[in-house]
């Protein structure tokens, strides 16, 4: 009697356990943004790694090996593309023995294969800074080249796992719904705003979404840390073209940046390019803090 | 009269032309237009359908030149020394690419002293079941400093211990070396066996003939943190020597690694590596038994500069003769792709050698400046870890 009650304890057990009808698919996205797309497309039926840090520099995530173990089960690595990960990347797909996932393989989905890229440049060398003669890769902050990006990932979801085919589309579709709501709701709102100095060119996708003039930058080249006299120039800059917010990332919020907002006058304002909420509340929420600050506010 | 009713229908047949003209216009630029939207819908299409369009270079190996500029200034006792002063000391030309999607190929060529050769140059075949075999040319994975190429460490000498063990140059063998990667919990494991040739001829045959070893390894990386890493990992290694028919050389190693970098541009890392070798010289002989090792401390701030020290111990036991040294230094790293290093070390009871290659007598006690300047052109560098 007892080995029945046992039996049937264990019995209970499994039966209150979830039932997993599916197994779920694995995605290991870059960057927390792109996390919060993918999950944006795939809901519930995904489950979404993530391999940069909010506020960690997406250019310099340190490649520790242990990093790979996400990307030795992922059915889909999403990355940014436009070599913004290729200094930590690759060693990373290597080392996870992942062949799914190499470039080009159908578990590597780069967004921006997807995107109208800004910033390419046919003629290029190391004097112009760390460039990406490909083209400038911060696509992830202008909702509308994530629309395109979000399109296309439900499709490759769909290749990858068909079953939840209608579930990527229908949420992909309500996600790019959204972000076109953003834009018509905030274009006009920016439209007349003043220009802006930036730290590094990550903000070129959102700027030229929302027609806000950039004046200059903090580095004189990608990548190049500032003279003393390129300072001096930016600062005089800033003040005869009534430059009011410099924009820096977490990551770039340091000694120099503090110093030229003191200098100059103007509002030096953290824009974040990751935030730690999920899913596309999460993305959506990031963006609309971007646009509340452009506006001279914030939430 | 005639004449304004005529020049009314001429200026109205004038306007309506202009109209017609204008809404063929319109008409014709919508066209163009619907055209234009048409288009681009079917190359979104193609877009949105295709597969990856991004990718390294396969067929074109994507190609890099590293320059490293090392002077050096070495006093000991009796004025002996050797300096240099900014020698191009080493330049490296790397390719590498995908040959297909089962194989990789990658070669280091090095142009010093006026000479040219392959450093490394190995093809990488993936396996099944996570198994990656190289088969070539590579710098033998002991220790941790050895695999790793010089211009990428952040001093600018080669440790004492190191140079003691297998001579100035990097401990290179050709032959096949198997790994594969095991990830358990916030944990990767890997186990690595090879079978090699080596010429190497302070370690191995003293007259540079090629001898045959064999190596297993093993290494565990653990997260000890959101923002820090352990390593720890040892090496066994066993070859003939060439000294007699039946005498071997055995290798030793272990080696240990925290690293921690943090969102504010500050890191710690501490490395140390003990490495003995045991130089068989025969049935009749007693073994040569020497000991490198190193103790390592690299703190980073400001984003782009470094501040290292470093302590290196060798031990000959046959003789029980200690040599000791300690370096510090400083580097910055102008951008991603150059750096400066500032090196002092001073080495105490120099073996033969370290002495050797400073250019001070045995035992003697050196101090040595070096300034190193490491230059690399070419794709994005891959950030070591």
């Amino acid at each position: 009697m007892r080995t029945i009650l046992n039996l049937s304890f264990i019995m209970l057990l499994f039966a209150a356990l979830p039932a997993h009808t599916y197994a779920q698919v694995e995605i290991v996205a870059t960057t927390p943004a792109l996390a919060q797309i993918a999950k944006a497309v795939c809901g519930e039926t995904c489950n979404v790694t993530t391999l940069a840090k909010v506020g960690q520099d997406p250019h310099f995530v340190a490649p520790k090996p242990t990093l790979a173990r996400h990307l030795a089960k992922a059915d889909l690595l999403f990355s940014v593309g436009l070599a913004l990960e290729s200094g930590w990347l690759p060693p990373l797909i290597s080392l996870s023995r992942n062949s799914q996932i190499r470039i080009g393989g159908t578990g590597y989905f780069a967004g921006s294969d997807y995107v109208d890229v800004l910033g390419k440049n046919i003629e290029v060398n190391r004097s112009m800074g760390d460039v990406h003669p490909e083209g400038n890769p911060h696509w992830w902050i202008d909702p509308a080249q994530t629309a395109l990006v979000s399109t296309a990932l439900a499709k490759r979801l769909a290749k990858l796992d068909p079953t939840h085919a209608d579930i990527y589309a229908n949420q992909a579709k309500k996600f790019v719904s959204q972000l076109n709501a953003l834009i018509t709701k905030w274009k006009p709102v920016l439209k007349q705003s003043k220009p802006i100095v930036t730290y590094h060119d990550s903000y070129r996708y959102f700027v030229e979404r929302f027609d806000i003039k950039v004046a200059g930058f903090i580095e004189p080249k990608p990548g190049v840390e500032p003279s003393t006299r390129h300072l001096d120039d930016l600062i005089s800059m800033i003040e005869s073209n009534g430059v009011q917010q410099i924009w820096v990332e977490p990551y770039h919020h340091g000694r120099i940046s503090k110093r030229i907002a003191a200098l100059s006058g103007a509002k030096l304002l953290i824009m974040t390019d990751a935030t730690a909420e999920e899913g596309a509340a999460g993305y959506l929420h990031m963006i609309e803090q971007l646009l509340h600050a452009a506006k001279g506010k914030t939430e | 009269m005639k004449y304004a009713l005529i020049c009314a229908v001429v200026t109205a047949v004038f306007f309506s032309c202009n109209a017609f003209a204008a809404d063929s216009e319109t008409e014709s630029l919508q066209q163009q237009l619907n055209s234009l939207q048409e288009q681009l819908k079917t190359i979104k299409g193609v877009k949105d359908t295709s597969k990856n369009i991004s990718g390294e270079n396969t067929g074109n190996p994507a190609i890099s030149v590293i320059g490293s500029f090392t002077g050096h200034r070495s006093r000991g006792g009796n004025n002996l020394g050797s300096s240099s002063f900014l020698p191009l000391s080493e330049t490296e030309i790397v390719f590498g690419a995908n040959i297909d999607p089962h194989a990789r190929l990658d070669i280091t060529a090095t142009a010093a002293d006026g000479g040219m050769a392959v450093e490394e140059g190995f093809i990488t075949a993936y396996l099944p079941k996570q198994f990656n075999l190289k088969a070539g040319r590579k710098f033998l994975p002991i220790g941790r400093a050895n695999e790793v190429h010089p211009h990428a460490l952040i001093y600018a000498d080669r440790p004492n211990g190191l140079v003691n063990l297998f001579g100035p140059e990097i401990f290179i063998g050709s032959g096949l070396l198997l790994d594969r990667p095991f990830f358990t919990g916030n944990s990767i494991q890997s186990l690595t066996i090879g079978l090699f040739s080596t010429s190497n001829d302070i370690a191995f045959d003293p007259t540079g003939i090629n001898q045959y070893a064999g190596l297993i390894r093993g290494t565990s990386v653990w997260d000890t943190s959101d923002w820090s890493t352990l390593e720890l990992g040892a090496t066994y290694l066993q070859g003939k020597n060439g000294i007699t028919s039946d005498s071997a050389t055995k290798l030793s190693s272990a080696h240990l690694s925290w690293k921690s970098q943090s969102l504010d541009d500050t890191g710690l890392s501490i490395e140390a590596e003990w490495i003995r070798r045991t130089q068989e010289q025969g049935a009749n002989a007693p073994s040569m038994v020497m000991d490198g090792s190193y103790l390592l401390a690299d703190v980073g701030f400001n984003k782009n500069m470094h501040v290292f020290a470093r302590a290196d111990y060798s031990k000959e036991h046959a003789t029980t003769a200690i040599e000791k040294a300690i370096s510090a230094g400083i580097v910055w790293k102008v951008s991603e792709f150059q750096n400066l290093t500032l090196q002092y070390k001073q080495t105490r009871n120099a073996l033969a050698e370290v002495a050797k290659n400073i250019g001070v007598a045995t035992g003697d006690k050196a101090n040595t400046w070096f300034f190193r300047w490491v230059v690399a052109i070419g794709p994005h560098a891959t950030h070591a870890y």
